[in-house]
C-alpha cells in the first residue's frame, strides 16, 4: 500500500492486539471452566441427568390349598398430569375438555386440580384398556409432555365377599391393612429395585440400565406366594349356610370355623354380614374385622366338653355315676338353675353332658377344685392366643386361680364369666376329636419363593396332651350322645356320627358389664366322623332376634349343614346305613338338580364369553370354580367348553382380550 | 496455466484455517443432532451443511476470476438493495423465537440478516476509502455513522440485536483502520456508556433486558433464560481436559443442552472435546483472523484494506462474542459461530467473506511482480 500512514498501521496494530488479548481472556476462561471448576461441574450435570428410579414388582399371590387364587396383582395404568407443565388458562381447558370424554371425569373437576399447581397430580387409577388406547392416541395427536401414565400394582380379590375377613386388603402404596394381607405384609409385599440412572431432559431415562435393557415387567426376588389352609370351595359352602343362618335367625353376627383335627389345619373362617375386599372403603370396620379371632364371649356350655374332659381326666366323675340335681343351687349367694329352671332328679354323668345340666356341673367344678379348672382351661389353649398367623387375635379371659371364689368356679363351670375366641374353643375341640393332643392351628399352609421353591411350610404342630387317650374316647362318647339324643340333636347328619356340644349364653353388655336381657349367643361346637374325625365346625349365632335363641335349636342345624355339605365334598363313606328315608331325600334332590342338569356334586361350567374379568369371577366364584386369567378386557375364550360337567373346585383358564 | 498460476497466489495457510474449522463444524453438528433426529435423518443436519460448503468453495472459485475491485462500483446499488431486502423482512419474514428474521425461499428460509453483514462490509469500504486519516472530528464521524445507522436500526428493530451489534463491531473496526482519533473514539465510547439507560429503556424489549440480567447472573431464571448459560457452562466444565469423546457428551446428547447444533455448538466442543479441542478450535479461528489481518496490511488499495479489516472484524466479533457466550463471560445474543455453527445463510456468508480475503491477497501478490 502506498499511501499507508503510521496512523493507520498503529491502528491497526492496536486492533490486533485487542483481539488476541480476547482470545486469551476467553481461552483462560475455558480453562477456568473446565480444568479448575471441572468437578464442581461434573456434580452439577449428574444432579441434573441423575434420577433414582424405583420399580415394583407386584404383590405376592394369597392361594387357597387348592392353588385356586384368592388375592391377586396386577398391572394397571395409572394417568397423571403434571400440573405446571400444562400452561396456560387455555391450555388447561383444552386438555380438561380431551380429557373429560375419555377418563368420565368432570372436565371442571379436572382443570381445577390443575389449576391448584404442583408437579403431580394422579387424575384415575386402574384405567381400562379403552382408556389407555384413548389417552395414548391423544398423547400422539398433541404431544402433550405434561401427560403421561405409570405402571401401577393394583390388587385384585377374584372371589369378591369369599373368605374376606381372613384375607383383608390392602390400602395405599402396596400396605395391608388387614387380614393375612396385613399379617402376611412383609412376605408378599412387592419387591422395589431401586436404581440410580441417567435421565435425558423429560426425565425419561436413556443409556444402559435395568429399565431400558428389558421391558420385561419385574416379578420380584424376595415377594412370595402364601397357600392358606382354607379350601375355597369349602369356605365357599360354610359361607351360604351362614347367609341362610342370617336370613332364618335375623342374628347381629353369625361366625363359623371349620377345621381338619388332625393337623390344626383351619379349612373355613367365615363370617357375616362381610363385606368386599375390592370394595372395603364402603363397609364399616364391624363387618372388615374377624370375629372368630378377635372377638372374644363367653362360650356358655360348650366350655363344658372342657370341664367335663378335666372331670373324667381327674378321675372325680365317671360316666355311669349319679348325681341328683336340685334344679337350682345357690353358691356365695349366687343362683345357677338349669336351662328350664326344674330338676331333672337323680341323673347319671352321661346324662348331665347330654342335657348340659348346669346344677351338676356347678357341682362337679367344686370338687374338681377352680384350680384344676383354670389347668384344664390353659392345657386346652385358653387364656392365651393360640398363635395363628391371623393378625389381632385375642386372648381371652380366666380366673387367676388364688381369687377364685366358689361362685366363680360355679359360673366357670358351666362356661360364664369367662371369655374365649371362638378359635381358641374351635381348637379346644379339634384336640377332643384328636385324641386328646392340642395341635396348634395354622391357616398359612405354605410360602414360596418367587422362583416356585419352597420358603416355609406349616406342618402339623404339636402343642401337648391335654387328656389321656382313653379319657377322651370317653369323652368323645358322651359329646356324640349329645348329639345322637341330647341337646344338639340338631346337629345329626344321616348315615354319619356326629358328636358336639351345643351352648347358650346371655351376651354382655359391654358398658355395664351385666348380662343383657333377652339377648343371647347361640353356639355349637362339634366334630364328626366320631370315629375318625376329619372335621370339626363351630358355629355362632350372636344376637339371634327372630325367636329361637338357644344354640341347639338354631347353631346345631347350621353346623349339621355344615357338616353334611362338607363330609359329601370330602367322600366320606358314611359310617352306618343312611336311614330309609334318607333315599328319598336324596331321590328328591337328585332330581332337583338333574332339572338343573348338574349331576350330584358337579358343576356345568358356564358360557363366559363376552363377559369381563369382574363377571366372570363372581359367576364362577358363585359356582365355586376357580379360574386362572390370561389377558384382560372382555373374555374370548375358555379352557374347558361351557355346558362340560366338572368337579366343584376345577380350574378353567379364561382368556380376555381388550 | 492461469488458474494454476493464480492458485500458488493462494493464502493457504487461511484456507487450511477455514477447512479445519468445517470439518470440525461436520464432526460436532453430527455428534449433537445424531441423538435426536428420527434415526431416518439422522445425518440431515450434517449432509446439509456439507453439500452446501461444497457449493460455497465453487462459489469461491468463481469469483476468483473477478477482481474484488469491481465490487466498489455497486456500494451505491448494495447499500439500497441492503436497505429493501431488510425491509422485505419486516413485512414478509416469518418469526421465530420472537424475532423476525427468515424469508422462505422454496425449500430454503434465508435469513436475510446474515447476508446484509458482508453488504454492509462492502458499502462501508466503498464509502470510507475516501475518509482516511480524516476521521478527527465528531463531525467528520457523524455521516459515517448515519450511513451505518440506518441499516443498523432495521436489523435492531427486526428485532436482531446481534447483528446490529455486529454492525457496530465492523464500523468501529473500520474507523479504527481509517485512522481515527483514538481520543474522539474514547470519547464516543463514554457518551455510548452514558446513554446506555436509554438504551435499556425506550430500545431494549423485554426479552433482550432479561438476558443482560440473565448474563449477569444465570441463577435469576435458570429454568428460563438462564438456562442455556447454566446448561451450557455446565457441558463445558465437565468436559474436562480432554473431554468425554465424540458423540458421548452427556449434556449435549440428552436435550439438556438447547441450541447444541447452531448457537451452542461450541458448548459440545468443549463438552466432548474439552479444553484441548476448545483450545485447538479457538486457534485455528485466531489463524484465520490472522491472516486476515495481514491481508488487510498487505493490501492493494484501501478498499481492499478496508474490506479485510471489515471481514476480521466481523469474524472476531463472532468467534468472541458466541464462544464468550457459551463460557458465560458475554450475554446471550443469538450470534452464530463462523463456520461451525448449522446454518445455511451464515455459512454462505462467511465463505463469500473468505472469497473477498483470498482475492485481495490474489490481486496484492499479482501486483508484487
Amino acid at each position: 500500500m502506498k499511501n499507508k500512514q503510521p496512523k493507520i498501521l498503529r491502528n491497526i496494530d492496536i486492533l490486533i492486539v485487542v483481539i488476541m488479548a480476547l482470545f486469551v481472556v476467553t481461552i483462560g476462561r475455558y480453562f477456568i471452566l473446565q480444568v479448575i471448576q471441572h468437578s464442581e461441574m461434573e456434580e452439577k450435570i449428574m444432579n441434573i441427568a441423575r434420577d433414582n428410579v424405583v420399580r415394583q414388582s407386584p404383590r405376592g399371590k394369597i392361594l387357597d390349598r387348592n392353588g385356586r387364587e384368592l388375592a391377586i396383582s396386577r398391572i394397571a395404568k395409572l394417568l397423571v398430569i403434571r400440573p405446571d407443565k400444562v400452561g396456560s388458562e387455555e391450555d388447561i381447558q383444552v386438555l380438561s375438555a380431551e380429557l373429560s370424554p375419555i377418563i368420565n371425569i368432570p372436565a371442571e373437576t379436572i382443570a381445577n386440580r390443575i389449576r391448584e399447581g404442583g408437579a403431580y397430580y394422579a387424575v384415575k387409577h386402574g384405567l381400562e384398556s379403552d382408556e389407555e388406547a384413548a389417552i395414548n392416541q391423544l398423547k400422539k395427536d398433541k404431544g402433550y409432555e405434561c401427560l403421561w401414565m405409570d405402571d401401577e400394582v393394583k390388587r385384585y380379590y377374584p372371589n369378591d365377599m369369599l373368605a374376606a375377613n381372613i384375607i383383608g386388603f390392602i390400602g395405599m402404596e402396596d400396605k395391608g391393612l388387614e387380614g393375612l394381607e396385613y399379617s402376611m405384609d412383609s412376605i408378599v409385599k412387592g419387591d422395589v429395585q431401586e436404581e440410580d440412572v441417567l435421565t435425558d431432559m423429560r426425565g425419561r431415562t436413556i443409556f444402559d440400565s435395568i429399565f431400558s435393557r428389558s421391558q420385561q415387567r419385574y416379578k420380584g426376588d424376595s415377594c412370595k406366594t402364601v397357600t392358606l389352609t382354607i379350601d375355597a370351595t369349602m369356605q365357599f359352602i360354610v359361607e351360604q349356610v351362614l347367609d341362610k343362618a342370617m336370613v332364618e335367625n335375623q342374628p347381629q353376627s353369625v361366625t363359623a370355623i371349620v377345621m381338619d383335627p388332625k393337623n390344626g389345619e383351619i379349612l373355613a373362617m367365615a363370617a357375616r354380614p362381610s363385606y368386599n375386599p375390592n370394595k372395603f372403603a364402603d363397609y364399616n370396620m364391624d363387618v372388615i374385622k374377624n370375629h372368630a379371632v378377635s372377638d372374644i364371649y363367653e362360650p356358655g356350655s360348650t366350655f363344658k366338653s372342657i370341664v367335663a374332659g378335666a372331670a373324667l381326666e381327674e378321675g372325680v366323675v365317671s360316666p355311669e355315676q349319679t348325681f341328683y340335681d336340685p334344679g337350682r343351687i345357690n353358691v356365695s349367694d349366687k343362683h345357677i338353675q338349669n336351662w328350664n329352671g326344674e330338676s331333672f332328679g337323680t341323673v347319671t354323668f352321661t346324662d348331665i353332658v347330654k342335657n348340659s345340666i348346669n346344677t351338676c356341673f356347678a357341682m362337679i367344678g367344686q370338687i374338681l377344685t377352680g384350680e384344676k379348672l383354670n389347668e384344664y382351661a390353659r392345657k386346652f389353649g385358653f387364656g392365651e392366643p393360640t398363635g395363628v398367623e391371623l393378625p389381632g387375635e385375642a386372648s381371652g379371659m380366666l380366673f387367676e386361680t388364688d381369687k377364685m371364689l366358689d361362685s366363680d368356679i360355679a359360673t366357670m363351670s358351666i362356661g360364664q364369666s369367662i371369655a374365649v375366641t371362638p378359635l381358641q374353643l374351635c381348637t379346644a375341640m379339634s384336640a377332643i376329636a384328636n385324641d386328646g393332643v392340642l395341635l396348634k392351628p395354622h391357616i398359612v399352609k405354605s410360602i414360596t419363593n418367587a422362583d416356585g421353591s419352597l420358603y416355609k411350610e406349616n406342618g402339623r404342630e404339636e402343642v401337648r396332651r391335654v387328656l389321656s387317650s382313653a379319657t377322651d374316647k370317653t369323652l368323645m362318647g358322651l359329646l356324640e350322645q349329645v348329639v345322637a339324643t341330647g341337646g344338639g340333636q340338631k346337629a345329626q347328619v344321616k348315615g354319619y356320627r356326629v358328636a358336639g356340644k351345643t351352648g347358650t349364653a346371655q351376651k354382655i353388655n359391654k358398658d355395664t358389664a351385666g348380662y343383657m336381657e333377652g339377648r343371647y349367643i347361640a353356639s355349637f361346637c362339634g366334630f364328626a366322623p366320631v370315629d375318625d374325625p376329619q372335621l370339626v365346625v363351630l358355629v355362632i349365632i350372636d344376637d339371634p332376634t327372630a325367636g329361637a335363641f338357644y344354640g341347639g335349636q338354631i347353631a346345631a342345624p347350621v353346623a349339621g349343614e355344615i357338616f353334611a355339605q362338607l363330609l359329601r365334598y370330602k367322600h366320606i363313606e358314611p359310617t352306618s346305613d343312611p336311614f330309609a328315608d334318607m333315599d328319598k331325600d336324596q331321590n328328591k334332590k337328585t332330581s332337583q338338580q338333574v332339572a338343573n342338569t348338574a349331576p350330584p356334586g358337579k358343576q356345568i361350567m358356564p358360557d363366559l364369553s363376552g363377559m369381563s374379568i369382574r363377571e366372570v369371577s363372581q359367576k364362577l366364584g358363585e359356582m365355586g370354580l376357580g379360574m386362572n386369567i390370561q389377558g384382560s378386557g372382555l373374555s374370548t375364550g375358555q379352557s374347558i367348553p361351557a355346558n362340560t360337567v366338572v368337579d366343584p373346585g376345577t380350574s378353567v383358564t379364561v382368556y380376555f382380550k381388550p | 496455466m492461469i488458474l494454476n498460476k493464480k492458485l500458488r497466489k493462494v493464502d493457504v495457510e487461511l484456507i487450511a484455517g477455514v477447512a479445519g474449522i468445517i470439518i470440525m463444524s461436520l464432526i460436532t453438528i453430527g455428534s449433537a443432532t445424531h441423538i435426536n433426529t428420527p434415526s431416518d435423518d439422522r445425518y440431515w443436519y450434517v449432509l446439509r451443511q456439507g453439500i452446501f460448503a461444497l457449493l460455497n468453495v465453487g462459489i469461491i472459485f468463481f469469483f476468483m476470476n473477478f477482481d474484488y475491485k469491481v465490487l466498489q462500483v455497486y456500494g451505491k446499488k448494495l447499500y439500497i438493495f441492503n436497505i429493501i431486502m431488510l425491509l422485505a423482512v419486516m413485512f414478509l419474514g416469518q418469526s421465530a423465537l420472537g424475532a423476525q428474521r427468515w424469508i422462505q425461499l422454496g425449500p430454503i428460509s434465508l435469513q436475510p440478516s446474515e447476508f446484509s453483514k458482508i453488504i454492509m462490509i462492502i458499502c462501508m469500504a466503498s464509502v470510507f476509502q475516501d475518509k482516511i486519516g480524516q476521521l478527527n472530528k465528531l463531525s467528520d464521524l457523524l455521516p459515517l455513522a448515519g450511513y451505518v445507522g440506518i441499516p443498523f436500526l432495521l436489523v435492531l428493530k427486526q428485532p436482531d440485536l446481534g447483528t446490529s451489534l455486529v454492525f457496530m463491531a465492523i464500523f468501529i473496526g473500520m474507523i479504527f483502520a481509517c485512522g481515527v482519533n483514538l481520543k474522539l473514539l474514547a470519547g464516543l465510547f463514554a457518551g455510548a456508556v452514558a446513554c446506555a439507560p436509554l438504551l435499556w429503556h425506550f430500545v431494549l424489549k423485554e426479552y433482550q433486558k432479561m438476558r443482560i440480567m440473565v448474563f449477569m447472573d444465570p441463577n435469576v431464571d435458570p429454568l428460563g433464560s438462564g438456562y442455556h448459560i447454566i446448561q451450557s457452562k455446565i457441558a463445558i466444565g465437565s468436559g474436562m481436559i480432554f473431554g468425554k469423546g465424540l458423540f458421548a457428551g452427556t449434556q449435549s446428547q440428552l436435550n439438556f443442552l438447547p441450541e447444541n447444533h447452531t448457537d451452542f455448538i461450541f458448548a459440545v466442543v468443549g463438552e466432548e472435546l474439552g479444553f484441548v479441542g476448545a483450545t485447538i478450535l479457538l486457534l485455528l479461528y485466531l489463524v484465520v483472523l490472522w491472516r486476515g489481518i495481514k491481508i488487510a496490511q498487505q493490501a492493494q488499495d484501501n478498499f481492499g484494506m478496508l474490506l479485510a479489516v471489515g471481514i476480521t472484524s466481523m469474524l472476531a466479533f463472532h468467534v468472541l462474542v458466541n464462544v464468550g457466550m457459551t463460557a458465560g463471560i458475554m450475554p446471550v445474543t443469538g450470534i452464530p459461530l463462523p463456520f461451525m455453527s448449522y446454518g445455511v445463510s451464515a455459512l454462505t456468508t462467511n465463505m463469500f467473506a473468505v472469497a473477498i480475503l483470498l482475492n485481495i491477497y490474489l490481486r496484492n501478490q499479482k501486483l508484487q511482480f
